[in-house]
């Protein structure tokens, strides 16, 4: 049995209360969720928080609602379960509710916030193990040691980005609420994200809080989001595609965002697939073109399951599929691509 | 005894399929002893280095810990077995080799105590792979020479001659050749020859539950009491005794039910638990976490088999030569032999030469894993004679047929095949409508492939005791340990031979102080040995009750019947005595009858070698490698199928962890020989989600000679043509050979790929 190291447990009774703990224990302390990354990398001492505050207390943070404004908004407490079960979710955003009903497994999902999932840690081959295996190899850079294994000149950590529902958010448009000691802010989902492994979350403070997730109105947008892994349930995601698009009458694509997971440390929006799209109808050839558009800036390394060759090919042709179920082009092959 | 029979054949469920799904079956890891300790490995991060200290003063200092064992605290036990390499004494062999072992009041502080045991490790140099261990200047797993042979190969009947001692020292562990006609003449004649490299990785047994043992000391004997999730108790016995010093009557074993073995519960830390407990004069208990299953238990071993196959244009097989290299990890014992037999004996071929070369490697030993060595031959053998006769432009079914050995054909190393069912398996599965109709199959975009997979099956004398009660229920008596379902099957045989209904008969399975002796469960021989035992326990029985009856009925013993809990005088219901009569009987102060006990004692040495066909239907996407086995059809000869829903049982779940092999499995290691594949998220099991949609299973009844009601058998052989008849369905759905297991997307993709002729990445 793998053992938590021992650590407090503040059960914030408010969002301001579970701030203010944050802003005095500064890097000792950490938010928990619903626990699902947390626990098993405290357990393999990936993070060794001496403070967690838990947020499941805090009422506000619970439920999702329809604006008065259009649009919806998410409490990052919602279990991922809630989320791909919402039926006027589903029916408004299809790509984020198939996206948080894949995230690993039915008991995860049950547990798993949706919030957290926004959070969940990036990950790589030589950092998700054991403290024994990552003391065997010396440590990597993202924890307890110098340098970076799959890219060992590098200056930087290349842990994956291993979201499934962010890409989606980003395609989305979603933004999210973020309340820390000297306020609240609103930005774009994607900006709360930075450019390497390790500070993976730099557009959020450490001591600031995701109170909401704001879904801008769905009036007219359509989004898919497939997955590749190797199982179908249980993995992380190994490539993770979400477009999210709007279409004119006729048919014409009005505005599109193309948005790759697990390729690199962040979401990856590929503007020029989307330009690709804008003007056009989804036939094949646009449709192929937008994905060779996202060849290039999908940048897999060798750290996560099957091969960086094989992950990278996959980019392309998985964008095309998801473009394909838009378009309704879907064949027996494009069915079970999940 | 003739058919029709009452209870044979059938569909009896799982005797404790109920318990088991209530979670009232009390498995090793609940047993729970007054004062007991609870145990954690400190193993080696390194696959090669001395070991230059153990610092253990932290770990004692913590709360609940109550000693740090290493190998100062144990005898100098020679590591002739994996299970007596015990803790490192100077240098460790693999990563994940036990170094410490902590024991504290409870799990919670054993693990925090293994956590502050420092190990100071001086690294060497370490050969992770065959050819890394082969070259000249390699660092010697072991350069003291070689620990003795290992005994789970031969209890699994791969005890198969044809042996070459190494001469020198290296790391090959073992050589076998085996021989027949004139190869190079057998290529001369050839006008196809098919040459291949086939390779399959280690892979893991995966048992849900984690090997599990507590062991209490006896202060009075120095022997012990062992609990332990184990296929093999009399095995543990002899070795637990013999690390302890103690005869083997001082160690008594009790087989928990096994919650999975697979092969891979022999015998594993048995020895230095029961150590450890006699170290400290207390209970000690070890179950083991999954990190260590994946790091420190005893895998299946990798192969790679080099073959060429020869046949003329009208499809006669004239030769066949294969190398076969097998990585043994870091102890003798992986399955070269038998893969060599299989590979060499499934056909008629003139001319064979096989040579095979066990290495060793510093990773974990290896061990068996149902029908060990037999997947890689099969994967090997079937993949090519399927390309063969795709050159030859034969109907790979009716090539192997014309081919197939029969019963008393010889095998490569001589002897004859025994009584088996090869070529009415395969003739079953031509019959079979997926074949018949494979044409609509392909033209739905399918492959269609099939392969079939041998096994010899075991042997190992059995006893077994039938006693009746004063309910007039019966008490089987046996000592093996049920892992698919023999005591469900014995249950039927004892009714059949004795004259009642299966509810009226317990299957009692005893531990090594009060059981029948049994062999390990392993090698296909429960049903085949330890059933028969039971039928002549309970056959024996029968004739005590019945001259008992007859004396009280005053009839003649041939005129009765047993009907309907009694004994009654055929024709004359009224002349009748209950069962529960005749036992009170004979359990009665002043009573003159002797007690009913009836006893079945068996050494059958022929074996009864099992065959199982198979048929996958595959879709391959193309733009992504991905294979999905849509469709299964699993035929084997299964003798006669005492229990057909179990057996069937088998057969699915056999056939579902080839798919394991063929498409999901590999233990991986780095350059250094550390293991990449240490937890079930990186060791992608195959889920639910992989089972094809229609798995079907087909009975073939070939009756084995020496077998209860003609039954051989059953656990082995499904797993064995899996892989294969994937690999030749996928080349039958996109023309691109598959020669590496498991066959994961990126191969995939790449040989279809380069049969597109583009360069691959």
């Amino acid at each position: 049995m793998l053992r938590l190291p021992p650590f407090d447990y503040y059960a914030a009774p408010s969002v301001e209360e579970a701030v203010a703990a944050l802003r005095d224990h500064g890097p000792d302390a950490m938010v928990v969720a619903g626990g699902t990354d947390l626990f098993p990398k405290m357990k393999r001492r990936q993070m060794e928080p001496r403070l967690l505050v838990g947020l499941r207390g805090i009422r506000d943070l619970y439920g999702i609602r329809r604006l008065e404004a259009g649009g919806y908004r998410l409490g990052p407490m919602a279990t991922l379960t809630q989320v791909s079960l919402h039926p006027e979710l589903r029916a408004a955003y299809p790509g984020l509710t198939h996206a948080a009903g894949v995230v690993s497994s039915p008991q995860l999902r049950n547990a798993g916030t949706i919030g957290g999932n926004l959070c969940v840690d990036t990950r790589c081959t030589y950092y998700d193990q054991s403290y024994h295996w990552r003391k065997a190899i010396n440590f990597c850079m993202k924890k307890d040691g110098e340098i970076c294994w799959v890219a060992p000149g590098s200056p930087r950590c290349w842990a994956v980005s291993s979201s499934d529902t962010a890409p989606v958010f980003v395609a989305l448009g979603a933004r999210v609420r973020l309340v820390g000691p000297e306020g609240e802010r609103v930005i774009p989902v994607g900006e709360l994200y930075g450019r390497d492994g390790i500070n993976f979350l730099a557009g959020k403070r450490p001591d600031e809080i995701i109170t909401d997730i704001l879904l801008p109105p769905a009036e007219g947008w359509e989004s898919v989001y497939l997955k590749l892994r190797r199982r179908g349930s249980f993995d992380f995601p190994i490539l993770g595609v979400a477009v999210a698009l709007r279409r004119r009458e006729d048919g014409t694509v009005a505005e599109a965002r193309v948005v790759l997971g697990a390729v690199e440390s962040y979401p990856v929006e590929v503007e020029e697939a989307a330009a690709t799209l804008v003007g056009h109808r989804l036939e094949p050839d646009v449709i192929e073109a937008a994905a060779k558009a996202c060849f290039k800036p999908a940048r897999p390394l060798d750290n996560t399951d099957l091969t960086l060759y094989y992950r990278k090919k996959m980019v392309p042709v998985y964008v095309a599929r998801a473009l394909r179920r838009l378009a309704g082009l879907t064949d027996e092959a494009q069915r079970r691509t999940a | 005894m003739t058919a029709p029979f009452h209870w044979i054949g059938q569909r009896a469920p799982l005797r404790d399929g109920r318990a088991k799904v209530l979670g009232a079956v009390r498995y090793a890891p609940d047993i729970k002893v007054p004062g007991m300790l609870h145990a954690r490995l400190v193993t080696s991060p390194h696959a090669h280095a001395r070991v230059r200290g153990v610092e253990t003063a932290a770990a004692l200092a913590v709360p609940g810990v109550v000693a740090v064992l290493t190998a100062a605290d144990l005898p100098d036990v020679p590591a002739r077995h994996r299970h007596t390499l015990l803790l490192a004494r100077d240098r460790v062999i693999f990563a994940g080799q036990p170094v410490a072992l902590v024991l504290a009041a409870d799990e919670a502080a054993a693990e925090d105590g293994a956590e502050r045991v420092f190990v100071e490790y001086e690294p060497l140099p370490a050969a992770a792979t065959v050819d890394e261990a082969l070259a000249p200047d390699a660092p010697l797993v072991w350069p003291e020479g070689l620990p003795g042979e290992t005994g789970e190969a031969a209890a699994h009947g791969a005890d198969v001659g044809g042996e070459e001692r190494p001469l020198q020292r290296s790391n090959v562990a073992n050589r076998v050749h085996f021989s027949r006609g004139d190869v190079a003449q057998g290529f001369r004649e050839a006008d196809v020859v098919v040459e291949r490299t086939f390779t399959t990785p280690m892979v893991h047994q995966s048992y849900l539950e984690p090997h599990a043992v507590v062991v209490q000391p006896d202060p009075l004997t120095g022997g012990a009491t062992v609990w332990s999730s184990t296929q093999a108790p009399f095995y543990v016995r002899e070795q637990v005794a013999a690390v302890l010093g103690v005869p083997e009557s001082d160690v008594r074993v009790v087989a928990t039910p096994v919650g999975g073995g697979f092969g891979g519960k022999f015998l594993l830390y048995e020895p230095l638990v029961a150590l450890a407990a006699r170290a400290v004069g207390r209970p000690v208990r070890f179950v083991m976490t999954r990190l260590e299953e994946m790091i420190a238990a005893n895998p299946a071993a990798a192969g790679r088999i080099h073959l060429r196959l020869g046949a003329r244009k009208d499809g006669t097989l004239t030769a066949l030569q294969a190398e076969l290299t097998f990585d043994a990890g870091c102890f003798p014992g992986a399955p070269v032999g038998i893969a060599a037999v299989l590979l060499g004996s499934l056909y008629t071929i003139p001319h064979v030469d096989i040579r095979g070369v066990e290495v060793l490697t510093f990773k974990p030993s290896t061990g068996a894993y149902r029908a060990p060595g037999a997947p890689q031959a099969a994967f090997a053998i079937e993949s090519a004679l399927d390309e063969l006769a795709r050159r030859l432009g034969a109907d790979p079914l009716e090539l192997r047929l014309r081919h197939a050995c029969r019963s008393g054909d010889p095998m490569i190393h001589g002897k004859p095949w025994p009584g088996m069912g090869m070529a009415e398996v395969l003739e079953a599965l031509s019959r079979h409508p997926a074949w018949q109709r494979r044409d609509d199959t392909r033209r739905a975009g399918r492959g269609v492939g099939v392969a079939i997979g041998g096994w010899p099956g075991g042997t190992e004398p059995a006893a077994a005791a039938c006693t009746l009660n004063r309910d007039g229920t019966l008490h089987v008596h046996v000592g093996s340990v049920d892992l698919t379902g023999t005591t469900t099957a014995f249950a039927l045989l004892a009714a059949e031979a004795f004259g009642i209904p299966p509810d009226r008969v317990r299957i009692v399975t005893g531990d090594t102080a009060t059981a029948p002796y049994a062999g390990a469960t392993g090698g296909s021989k429960i049903t085949y040995t330890v059933g028969a035992a039971v039928m002549q326990a309970a056959e024996e029985a029968r004739q005590q009750v019945l001259a008992i009856a007859a004396e009280e009925l005053e009839a003649d013993p041939a005129d009765l019947e047993i009907a309907d809990g009694a004994v009654r005088v055929r024709g004359a219901p009224d002349r009748a005595i209950s069962l529960g009569s005749i036992a009170a009987k004979t359990m009665a102060f002043g009573g003159r009858h002797a007690p009913v006990f009836g006893h079945g004692r068996h050494a059958e040495t022929t074996n009864a070698p099992g065959f199982c066909a198979q048929l996958a239907e595959v879709s391959v996407d193309e733009a992504t490698g991905q294979v999905r086995v849509e469709r299964l059809v699993v035929v084997q000869d299964v003798g006669r199928a005492i229990n057909p829903l179990l057996v069937e049982g088998q057969m699915m779940g056999g056939s579902l962890q080839g798919i394991g092999w063929a498409l999901h499995e590999a233990l991986v290691y780095d350059e250094a020989g550390q293991p990449l594949t240490a937890s079930w998220s990186d060791y992608t099991v195959p889920h639910v989600s992989h089972a094809p949609a229609r798995l079907e299973t087909v009975i073939v009844e070939v009756p084995a000679e020496h077998g209860p009601l003609g039954a051989r058998g059953v656990g082995e052989p499904p797993v064995i043509a899996t892989a294969a008849a994937v690999a030749n369905a996928v080349a039958d759905a996109t023309g691109v050979r598959l020669t590496e297991l498991p066959m994961t997307p990126p191969r995939v993709l790449a040989a279809l790929r380069a049969r597109r002729g583009h360069a691959d990445g």
